[in-house]
Parts: C-alpha cells; sequence; structure tokens
C-alpha cells in the first residue's frame, strides 16, 4: 500500500510541472499590424508608470480599438517578477515592459529569445530620431533594436544659489573638480553645509558619472575592466578627497537625498536631469534658489558630460498581442504630445530629438533661478561620451559601491581597493 | 420497499466487502493525511529536490547545462560567500547567547508572583514576534538613521553624536543584533515560561527548607530543569540566524562593503539580481549542511548526558 500511495505522489510530482507548461490558451481578440485590436497590459514603475497611463487615451485617438491596462511596482519588484516570469518561459508576464537601460544588456544576456527585436517590426526608421548614444544602449550584441528608447538623463550639478551666494563663490568659475572642492570648502565654511550626497555604501552614481565623462564605463569597447584605469584612479580620487575634506553627505537611499535636498543639508547635487522634477515637486519653497553648472572636468582629460539613468520600453516575445503591443510602443516612443506629457508633468527627458525645439524646453524656468535649464541639458545631449557597457553591470556596479566604502569608509588605499574590485570583478565575468 | 426486507444479507454484506478495498480502518489515516502530505511534496519536496539538480546546473535564461561539482568549487573560492559566512556567525555567535539570557531573565521575571500586570507585560514582550518584519524594519531603519533618526537625536541629548547605526561596518552589525534581539526575545519567553510553570514547585520548597536563597534556587533547580528548553531555544534560534534575511535586507542591504550581508541575502542576491540561480542553489545546499551539522552538535553537547 505505502508503496502504491507513494508512486501516485511521485506520478503526480511528475505531470504536474508538466501541465503548467501548456497554460490554457483562450482566444484573445486580436488585430493585424494594420488595425491592432484587444488588449495588453504594461508594467512601468513611479511617474513613468503615471506617464504610460495619462497616454493612453491620446494613443487611443488613433487606435481605438487597443486597451492598454498600465500596471505600476516597484522597479525592485518589476524586474522581479520580470524575471521569474522569462525564466518560466513567459508565464505572467506582461506586453510591454519598462526597463532602465543599464538593465537592458543583462536580460538579453540571460534571455536571448526573451524580447522582439523591434526592428524586424519596422521600428528602424526611428533611428535617426534618437539621440545615437541612447540608441546604441537599446541595441543588443548583434544590432538589433531590443527596446524602444523612451527618456535619458544627461547630468548635471544642481546647486544652491543663495549658498553660493553667501559664501561668494563664482559657479561659473568651477571648471575642475578641484576647483568643485575648493568651492565646497568655502561654501562650508560660510553655511555649514555639505557640499553634496553620496549613498556611500549602496549607490557609486558619482564615480559611474565621472567615468562616462571620460568615455568609459566600467567597460572598455572590447569589454575588458576599467577599474584599474587611470580614469578610475582619478575618480575614486576625487571622491575620497571629498570625503576627506568632509564635504560628503552620507545620504541613506532615495529617501536621504531628498531629505538632504529639501531641508538643505547640502548645496550641491549632481545627477540627472530628471532630478529637477522631484526637487521642484518636494522642496517648492526653495523657488529661485536652485540652479545647475555642468559637471566639472578632470583637468587631464574628457568632457563636463554624462548621463544618469534613462528608460526604455521592451516588449516580451511571449505577448498574444504582438500588433498592439508594437503598435502601443511605436507610437508612445515617437509621438510628441506623449512625451511631452512625462516631461512636463514629471521630469521625464526625452531622447526623441525634434521635441527639443518646443517652447517647453527652450523657455526660461522660474524655478531655476530664471535659467533656460532644460535647454542647456537639451543642448549637452549629443555631446555625452558613448559609452559601453554589458551584461555584468549590475554586478560591477555592486563592486564598485563595495570598494567606494572600503575607501571611504575602511581607510583602504585608492589603488589597492581598485586593485582588488578589478580582481573580484574579473573572477565573477569568468563564468 | 418490501422487496429490501425480502433481501437475506449476502448482498449487504458483499457491498461492505467492496468498500473495504478501498477505506480500511488501516487506511484510513492515510487518506487524512493526503492532502497535507501531497501539498508538502509540490511545495516542500518537488522545489527542495528540483533545487538539489539545480545546484549542479548552469542557467543561462532557459536552458540549463550540467556542470557538474562547478558551482561548489566555485562557491570555496568565492570571498564574498566567505565573507557572508563570517557575518552570519558573528551574528550567532553574539546575537544568541543575549537573546536566550534575556529571554530566560524575563521569563524568571515574569513567572514570580511578585510582578503586578504580568499578563499585561507577557503581550508586550511578546509582540514584535507577531509584528510584520518588513514593517518593523523600516521603523528600526527611520529610527536609526544617521542623521535623521529618533535614536541619534536622543543620544544627541547626552553629548553622544552621529553614531552611524547603518553606514558603518560596525554599527550595521549592532543594528541587525539590536533588531533581532527585539523581535525574538519575547518569543523565547513565552516558550522559557511554560518550561518554568512544569517545574514542580516541590522542588523549590525542599530546596528553601535546605536553606537555599533564591540565587541559588535558580542555578541549581531552574536552570537544569529548563535544560530541554535550553536546547530547543538554542537550537530554533541557531537556524533562525542561519537563515537570517529579512533584517539585513531591509535594513542596510547587506552593505556597507558586505558587513551584514547574510547567507541567505547573498542566495537571493545572486539568484535574483544576477540571474544564477545555479550557483544560488549550490549555496543553499551548502547552507543546509552546515546548518544540519551544527544542530546535530548542539543537540550532541546539551543533550548527551540526559540519555
Amino acid at each position: 500500500m505505502k508503496k502504491y500511495l507513494y508512486g501516485v505522489l511521485i506520478l503526480v510530482l511528475l505531470i504536474l510541472p508538466a501541465c503548467s507548461n501548456k497554460s490554457s490558451g483562450d482566444e484573445i481578440k486580436t488585430g493585424d499590424a494594420k488595425n491592432p485590436a484587444g488588449t495588453i497590459t504594461v508594467w512601468g514603475w513611479d511617474v513613468a508608470a503615471a506617464t504610460l497611463k495619462e497616454s493612453v487615451e491620446i494613443f487611443q485617438k488613433k487606435y481605438p480599438d487597443v486597451e492598454v491596462k498600465v500596471e505600476d511596482f516597484g522597479s525592485g519588484d518589476l524586474y522581479e517578477k520580470l524575471t521569474v516570469g522569462l525564466a518560466a518561459r513567459g508565464s505572467g508576464l506582461p506586453d510591454v515592459v519598462l526597463m532602465e537601460d543599464e538593465r537592458i544588456p543583462g536580460y538579453t544576456h540571460q534571455f536571448p529569445q526573451g524580447f522582439l527585436p523591434l526592428n524586424k517590426l519596422g521600428y528602424d526608421k526611428y533611428k535617426d530620431s534618437f539621440n545615437p548614444a541612447k540608441v546604441a544602449a537599446v541595441q543588443d550584441k548583434d544590432g538589433n533594436m531590443i527596446a524602444a528608447p523612451w527618456d535619458i538623463g544627461p547630468a548635471g550639478v544642481f546647486y544652491r544659489v543663495d549658498y553660493f551666494e553667501k559664501a561668494n563663490v563664482d559657479p561659473d568659475a568651477i571648471q575642475t573638480w578641484d576647483d568643485y572642492i575648493e568651492a565646497g570648502k568655502k561654501i562650508k565654511e560660510a553655511t555649514g553645509a555639505q557640499l553634496l550626497p553620496i549613498d556611500i555604501s549602496n549607490y557609486d552614481g558619482v564615480f559611474q558619472m565621472m567615468m562616462q565623462q571620460q568615455g568609459l564605463s566600467y567597460f572598455d569597447e572590447d569589454n575588458k575592466i576599467t577599474l584599474q584605469s587611470p580614469e578610475a584612479t582619478r575618480a575614486m580620487s576625487v571622491i575620497k578627497e571629498l570625503y576627506d575634506a568632509d564635504l560628503v553627505f552620507n545620504n541613506s537611499g532615495w529617501d536621504g537625498i531628498v531629505t538632504a535636498t529639501v531641508n538643505g543639508t547640502v548645496a550641491t547635487i549632481p545627477y540627472g536631469v530628471w532630478y529637477t522634477g522631484t526637487i521642484m515637486d518636494q522642496a517648492p519653497d526653495l523657488k529661485g534658489n536652485w540652479d545647475m553648472f555642468y559637471l566639472p572636468k578632470f583637468k587631464e582629460s574628457g568632457t563636463r558630460y554624462a548621463n544618469v539613468g534613462g528608460s526604455s520600453l521592451l516588449i516580451p516575445s511571449t505577448t498574444k498581442n504582438q500588433s498592439a503591443a508594437y503598435a502601443f510602443v511605436e507610437f508612445f516612443t515617437t509621438d510628441q504630445e506623449s512625451q511631452m506629457l512625462g516631461f512636463e508633468k514629471y521630469g521625464l527627458f526625452p531622447s526623441l530629438k525634434d521635441t527639443y525645439v518646443l517652447p517647453e524646453f527652450t523657455a526660461n524656468s522660474e524655478y531655476f533661478n530664471g535659467s533656460p535649464i532644460f535647454k542647456r541639458f537639451a543642448e549637452i545631449v549629443e555631446e555625452v561620451p558613448k559609452i559601453h557597457l554589458n551584461e555584468n553591470y549590475a554586478k560591477a556596479s555592486e563592486i564598485t559601491s563595495n570598494t567606494q566604502s572600503s575607501v571611504l569608509l575602511e581607510d583602504k588605499p585608492v589603488e589597492d581597493a581598485l586593485k582588488d574590485a578589478q580582481k573580484q570583478l574579473e573572477n565573477e565575468m569568468k563564468r | 420497499m418490501g422487496k429490501v426486507e425480502i433481501k437475506t444479507n449476502a448482498p449487504i454484506n458483499y457491498q461492505l466487502k467492496t468498500r473495504k478495498k478501498w477505506l480500511t480502518p488501516k487506511r484510513a489515516p492515510y487518506v487524512f493525511i493526503a492532502p497535507a502530505i501531497i501539498l508538502m511534496l509540490i511545495f516542500t519536496v518537488y522545489p527542495v529536490l528540483s533545487s538539489f539538480i539545480l545546484s549542479f546546473q548552469e542557467v543561462r535564461g532557459i536552458e540549463k547545462t550540467f556542470v557538474g561539482f562547478s558551482n561548489y568549487t566555485r562557491l570555496f573560492q568565492d570571498p564574498v560567500f566567505y565573507k557572508s559566512l563570517l557575518n552570519t556567525f558573528q551574528l550567532l555567535i553574539i546575537q544568541v547567547p543575549i537573546m536566550v539570557s534575556l529571554a530566560l531573565l524575563i521569563a524568571v521575571g515574569l513567572h514570580s508572583s511578585m510582578v503586578k500586570g504580568r499578563t499585561l507585560f507577557r503581550i508586550a514582550f511578546f509582540m514584535p514576534a507577531i509584528t510584520a518584519l518588513i514593517a518593523a524594519s523600516i521603523v528600526f531603519m527611520i529610527l536609526l538613521d544617521e542623521h535623521f533618526g529618533l535614536v541619534n537625536y536622543f543620544l544627541s541629548l547626552f553629548g553622544i553624536e552621529g553614531i552611524k547605526w547603518l553606514t558603518s561596518p560596525f554599527w550595521a552589525k549592532a543594528s541587525v543584533i539590536l533588531v533581532m534581539t527585539w523581535r525574538w526575545t519575547g518569543y523565547n519567553m513565552v516558550i522559557f515560561l511554560a518550561g518554568l510553570q512544569n517545574i514542580p514547585s516541590d522542588l523549590y520548597e525542599a530546596a528553601s527548607i535546605d536553606g537555599a536563597g533564591k540565587v541559588k534556587q535558580f542555578f541549581w533547580i531552574t536552570i537544569p530543569q529548563l535544560k530541554p528548553v535550553f536546547i530547543f531555544t538554542v537550537v530554533m534560534s541557531t537556524i533562525g540566524t542561519l537563515q537570517l534575511f529579512d533584517e539585513p535586507f531591509i535594513l542596510t542591504a547587506g552593505g556597507p562593503n558586505n558587513a551584514t550581508t547574510t547567507i541567505t541575502l547573498y542566495l537571493y542576491e545572486t539568484g535574483f539580481k544576477y540571474f544564477e540561480f545555479g550557483y544560488a542553489s549550490a549555496i543553499a545546499y551548502v547552507l543546509v549542511l552546515i546548518t544540519a551539522i551544527i544542530s546535530w552538535i548542539q543537540m550532541k553537547l546539551v543533550g548527551d548526558d540526559d540519555k
């Protein structure tokens, strides 16, 4: 009897997982490429999800037969659900999904068949409508456009006009990182505020910006790790100098940086353009007290331009309504009105170039000290050095954050720390 | 109706016989436990087995290839794994004794008839154990914030400035220990209380007639009598600590520089952040092995002379 029971149970075990693969395929209403119809689901988060939701109305003017359901998760949850769904051969996945650009190589490496190559559906014709660095970021190794470009994050240093005036520091005179440090010391003396926030143990954003200014990511074009390059040493050394001069505010996470912004704990914040939305939203009282200068450069080499963040839209290849999903992605990313919706309301900076001439872009911003801040960001979009990322981005970023905390918090010499980091990343990448 | 009455017993016996085939008193228990067993097989045994197979595979997307023991050999050369192992053991060695002794002290206190409002205190101490961990960890994260947290504000009133609760490697560990202790002391206290109630009171009476004071009674009666409870709490706490995940995940995300990365946190990151499910499964199996060995040693050490 026992044996018999076990036999049944083992049988059940073997059959159950086999069943789950063939989910009952209900007949869904879909149209064809010319007249898409039916319902699609879109995953996004936060302000991006809000933008997607609001743009549906505009989309439906052109495609009245398509229903769009936008679901809003935190980005961490979204990635987890996406990973699990892809690993389970597409069960429970949406028709369109939002993804940060630096995550794209990781996903296309892990799941080479996971997403539709948009160029094969006709997206190729828009290649020149976007800024080239962004287009490069959404391509896979074979040059297929895996994602449709949405927003980008040209970087600058947001600063407190009143603090700079009080300390008698001229923002235009800050050309190099050395100038920046000197200015920081003066400002600290005059106002008590620290110069910039860095989430030391969890986020290496400043380091990444500094690397991109010099034309590198954690990897060069040949996929070689750059952590022991002179560029990386320079970047980490400047961060160390800033910390040693007690100019770094060690913020904990996103809430920490927002609190520091609102409370006036820091005088400057080097970040992507999308942070304007948060500043305006969270600190309405500081109107007129914020402005922006471009990133300081390294005196040895490099530019004053970098990019932080940005995301794109992908279509999982398991979608049951490809025509409607593509219609939505194509429409949303190339439609000025939808793009401006996200820009005006939430500060999501489009990569669609022909939006940059619109009056909303060129106007002076009252909040930002009456300067044409968005025009100035738009002007540098073409100047941002193209960098090469690969599937090891997440690992590299983690290792660099750890290196940053060992250099700043545990006093490990910059060269040793970077050498160890390079070695660790090499080990990880061998696999 | 009439026809039935006329019928002999024979067909009825026959019916009973066929029924008997399926549901005898002997088999009935199996039928009753079947739902639970089937669920356990699907949701526990099956994943356990399949992750064991997974630990010998490399997973890329939906393709799996057998790689033999390479996940395990990699594990033994992985500095982050060693660090997470070390962290876990540091937490274990420091936290469990503190918590168990605290739980015992509180239990003895609440057991004595001198304390008023015992039920209230019991509930108060037990509450953390039934609080949602994520919510609790977020509250602690806010309390312990280096710049804006309440804890540092109070300390500053006494002239202690800016303890980096979550951002220095040392204090981050201390914070994790603090939160773990806050959460689990009450739980262990309840177990000790139950144990205390089982100690016969004539032991104490006899001791006090012999002239033993309260302290002597505690060390010579209470503690030896609580031995099985000790074994239970220590083993359970050890297993719990070896599987520690929520507190560091929310409080510090394993930082700074992996100072609070525990084995399970590393396992999770390996699987869900870096997509290496095969390697993550190997970590899981090594953790199972370690847990089994330590539990076995603890049972041997404490329990031997009972037999």
